[in-house]
């Protein structure tokens, strides 16, 4: 104990003394900027850090990367309900109601809330990462592959209830998910699964081209639409952030609990922020009014905590066994190696014993030190951060539509890519209109390769007799648990559509042929699985066997409670002509490559598609120019691609 | 036409020329001002990237003209992904330097119909190590030596990533050459995924690199080291058995022995697209094995557990033809073994 205690002292002892701290202010300084500025991701901005630090002991090094990483979320937050663009990948999530906070006028409560969240979720995943390490590792070594692959299946039955208010569909979004992951080649033959003969399906659909679909697409649409180009008549009001602070502190269980879910699922290797904040928004809004209006202070605060409690559990697998919870702490354990500090149990050792137990508490340090920082210096910046907000609709949506585009194409290099996002963007725009919760297929596409993998583990080392286990006993106890509360809440909340609810909006003909296409996709999907070794088929055809038995629930369902409310006439901006933008940005992409296409597009959208001046669409388009050509082409060397045009001259 | 037009065309056209005057191929001895780019055929954060990151850092200064370098992942399939584009797309103008793992040389060997490019056609710059396979057991199992491995009452549980992995070709090998048999458990994520596995008890054993071995393990006495491949002691193994010196026929040693060397060096290289230049590779190469010289990066490997035995591009075309050249009966009898 006294042990511990003593390397709590070194630890926060090393973290406040000279070099340490001044880099922690660096990494600070530059994560914030990173943070706010959408298209610059966290990954690309470690690695450029990367070197610097080598030079460096392990205490200052960490300062520096952990700064920085630790305020991404944070500022991205606040582009998120200024600009109504996330700032990071992690802060989509507070997009939805955050954004529409500054649309009120409540921009100022919005970034007060934000920022309070954010360190208060910061705390906890610091928190976490304290508590968690001494008892971590007995506790994941009695974790095996079938208790693995129970907790892959117990991450969707826990949110399906928790997202919009049909479980079902809930369900069978996330079977749907865990059958997206089968696409690619298997992972222990190497056989091909639905690749239909394109080396880029081979990888299997990437999370982040889907993420993006599924979320920013429908986002954009809204933007270009006319009800998206409404001023945003008062000003934020500053005076409000200390409200917004108050928010916070009042919702102090909220925060705490999604907090806990953001820690949850950070542990989880694989999966982190981007999905943990789109859980916490469900769990925030889930007592929300049906129909109610955007823009509720939950809907901030759930998304603001997780997304920062998740960087400090993320470091718990990372420190124990070297599997990285998310992919920021991928390139952190790369430069704890370089470091030479080895996962394992010898980090819980303390420094005399040749552990690195000290390290850890100063880690800890610095996420809540970096987080108290930049929420401090921040709140004295929103006066003129806010000004940014007055902007209309149509001058964002050309900058979200390319930023979605540039992040897709990031993460692989591959420009086929582009084509998931927009398939994916169908299909988000469509389950946003008809009502199917969209977390849930996220969720399960980010498991379902961690699902497949451990039952097939399971059933090779034990056989079927993995089921007897009473780890994996206990899990399915607690899954079956979650499932019936959510039903029986269901049961009990007023049965369907209310005037006003999105239910409403869309014709039972569209549910039903939406379904209809839904159950023929997997009848076909698992048709196709009959070409596969036995070995191969197996996930698929229970995921699809899942879609297709929910499917027929649902269908029952529906047939026993059609839409009782009135039609109400389609009143919001139902023409979108976003789509007809978003796909010639595109094509426009495709053919002349991103550094020309993507500001002609841009242009000819704000000149000729929202009536601005032409000096206003030619600045846009040259700064777009710029970004693209001049900050990650020559300054951050990503190489993006030349257009199908220029290849064929 | 209006002036906004124009000026919009002016920029269009500025832009359009910006673009064009970037692509141009190098000259052996000047690569200033241009932007090296190593393409890792496996994920960010792994250990491929970590070595090309390294590498990356120090490479620079030995090239003439000092051209920026960067990393650049293209992950997927076992590094087919990148091999195929490699071979097909990427243009031969010793701007583009790929670092390849084992999957790209034993897909093609193994005949996958998914290898859509030759090996022997990639001009070779050089491998940093090679490594040796060696299969180990967690001090807990008692497993201490290869007869006692063969001994044992109840089918050992070897974890390996994948069938085209060295985790699972070589125990497939000692089950078909030595009889030594074991239940070789493929489908984990990676090699960190099987250490967890050996911690719980989930796994017995695993046959890996050796410098993956040494990262995981910094306390040797954890863990028993049972059998090494190649066709001499690695000089930090002495005391460790090589696999081919237990084979009784000509084939057997052939596949344990040689067979195995040229796959552990073949298990990580750099090589320009079919097609470059005789003198930028040669320029690259010299480049190459300076930087492995160079003190900086010496350092930074020890500290980083990255073993520093370089083989020049010649030497490694040459041992790679040689495996590809293996005799037609020793290929089937690989993919017979393999297939079980």
């Amino acid at each position: 104990m006294t042990d511990v205690l003593a390397a709590i002292a070194t630890g926060v002892g090393q973290a406040l003394s000279w070099p340490a701290l001044g880099l922690l202010m660096a990494g600070i300084a530059i994560g914030a900027v990173v943070g706010l500025l959408p298209g610059l991701g966290g990954t690309a901005m470690l690695a450029m850090l990367l070197p610097f630090t080598l030079s460096l002991d392990p205490v200052p090094a960490f300062a520096l990367l952990v700064g920085a990483v630790a305020v991404l979320s944070t500022t991205g937050d606040l582009s998120s309900i200024l600009l109504g663009v996330p700032g990071e990948a992690v802060s989509a999530a507070v997009v939805v109601d955050g954004h529409a906070m500054a649309r009120r006028g409540e921009g100022g409560r919005a970034m007060g809330a934000a920022l309070m969240s954010s360190l208060m979720g910061a705390v906890f995943g610091a928190f976490v990462l304290a508590a968690a390490v001494p008892i971590a590792r007995p506790l994941l070594l009695s974790i095996e592959s079938p208790e693995l692959f129970m907790l892959a299946i117990v991450g969707i039955t826990f949110m399906a209830p928790l997202v919009g208010r049909a479980p079902l569909r809930g369900l069978i979004a996330g079977a749907g998910g865990f059958w997206l992951a089968t696409v690619g080649l298997d992972p222990v033959n190497s056989e091909p699964r639905y690749t239909f003969g394109s080396l880029f399906l081979w990888d299997g659909i990437g999370l982040l081209p889907v993420v993006l679909g599924l979320f920013a697409v429908p986002e954009a649409i809204a933007l270009a639409s006319p009800s998206g180009q409404s001023h945003i008549r008062a000003s934020p009001r500053i005076d409000n952030a200390a409200r917004g602070v108050r928010d916070a502190i009042r919702h102090w269980r909220l925060v705490l609990r999604c907090s806990a879910i953001g820690s949850y699922i950070g542990m989880v290797p694989g999966v982190g922020g981007s999905v943990a904040q789109w859980i916490a928004y469900a769990h925030a809004t889930s007592g929300r009014a049906p129909g109610a209006p955007r823009g509720a202070i939950e809907g901030v605060l759930g998304p603001g905590a997780a997304n920062n409690s998740t960087v400090g559990a993320a470091l718990v697998p990372t420190l124990i066994f070297g599997i990285p919870g998310s992919v920021t702490s991928v390139v952190l354990l790369s430069a704890m190696l370089m470091k030479g500090i080895i996962p394992g149990a010898s980090v819980l050792a303390p420094e005399a014993h040749g552990g690195h137990l000290g390290f850890v508490f100063s880690l800890v340090a610095f996420l809540v030190l970096a987080n108290a920082v930049v929420v401090a210096v921040f709140l004295r910046l929103l006066a003129p951060l806010s000004r940014v907000a007055t902007v209309r609709g149509s001058l964002l949506f050309p900058g979200v539509v390319v930023l979605m585009f540039v992040g897709a194409f990031m993460d692989k290099s591959a420009l086929e890519d582009l084509l998931v996002v927009a398939g994916a963007g169908a299909i988000g725009w469509l389950m946003m209109r008809l009502d199917w919760p969209r977390p849930p297929l996220l969720l399960g596409l980010a498991l379902g390769p961690l699902a497949e993998n451990r039952l097939f583990l399971s059933t090779s080392l034990y056989g079927w007799s993995w089921w007897h286990r009473p780890g994996v006993l206990i899990i399915g106890a607690m899954a079956a648990l979650f499932l019936w509360r959510g039903f029986a809440r269901r049961a009990a909340s007023p049965p369907d559509a209310m005037p006003g609810d999105p239910d409403a909006d869309a014709p039972p003909s569209a549910h039903a042929a939406f379904l209809g296409a839904l159950m023929a996709a997997a009848a076909i999907a698992l048709a196709g699985t009959w070409t596969f070794t036995p070995r191969a088929a197996v996930f698929p055809r229970l995921a699809l066997g899942t879609v297709l038995v929910l499917g027929i629930a649902q269908a029952v369902l529906m047939w026993h409670a059609p839409a009782g409310a009135p039609q109400i006439a389609k009143a919001s901006g139902t023409r979108p002509s976003g789509v007809a933008w978003i796909a010639a940005m595109l094509a426009s992409i495709w053919t002349l490559g991103f550094a020309a296409g993507a500001p002609l597009v841009v242009f000819v959208y704000l000149r000729f598609g929202a009536r601005e001046q032409w000096w206003v669409a030619l600045t846009q388009a040259f700064c777009m120019f710029a970004f693209l050509y001049g900050v990650l082409a020559s300054a951050l060397a990503v190489p993006l691609p030349t257009g199908m045009l220029f290849r064929l001259l | 036409m209006t002036p906004g037009r124009l000026r919009f065309l002016r920029v269009f056209a500025l832009q359009i020329a910006v673009i064009t005057a970037v692509a141009a191929p190098v000259r052996a001895d000047d690569y200033r001002g241009k932007t090296l780019r190593i393409v890792v055929g496996s994920s960010a954060g792994g250990g491929y990237d970590r070595e090309a990151r390294l590498v990356a850092r120090h490479l620079s200064r030995h090239i003439p003209g000092s051209p920026r370098v960067v990393v650049d992942n293209v992950p997927g399939a076992g590094g087919l992904i990148a091999a195929n584009t490699f071979a097909r797309v990427t243009a031969p103008d010793g701007l583009t330097l790929g670092y390849f793992p084992l999957g790209v040389l034993s897909a093609q060997l193994l005949g996958n119909p998914a290898a859509q490019y030759d090996v022997t056609k990639f001009e070779m710059i050089g491998s940093p190590y090679a490594d040796r396979t060696v299969c180990v057991f967690p001090a807990s199992t008692g497993i201490t030596t290869l007869e006692r491995w063969r001994t044992s009452p109840r089918p050992l549980k070897l974890g390996s990533t994948g069938r085209d992995s060295i985790m699972h070709v070589f125990p497939a090998l000692l089950a078909g050459t030595l009889g030594i048999r074991s239940q070789i458990i493929t489908g984990y994520k990676g090699t960190t995924e099987v250490r967890l596995a050996l911690a719980s008890g989930e796994l017995d054993g695993a046959c890996q690199g050796w410098g993956g071995v040494k990262a995981g393990w910094p306390d040797r006495r954890t863990i028993n080291v049972v059998v090494q491949s190649g066709t001499d002691h690695h000089q930090e193994l002495p005391d460790v058995p090589i696999a081919a010196s237990f084979a009784t026929d000509p084939d057997a040693s052939a596949l344990l022995g040689t067979t195995t060397a040229a796959m552990s060096l073949g298990a990580r290289f750099y090589a320009f697209p079919p097609g470059t230049s005789a003198s930028v590779r040669s320029t690259l190469t010299e480049a190459f094995l300076a930087t492995m010289r160079d003190p900086g990066y010496a350092e930074e490997a020890a500290a980083a557990g990255i073993s520093n035995e370089p083989v020049a591009g010649d030497e490694l075309r040459a041992r790679i033809e040689a495996l590809l050249a293996l005799p037609q009966p020793l290929i089937t009898k690989l993919r017979q073994m393999l297939a079980r």
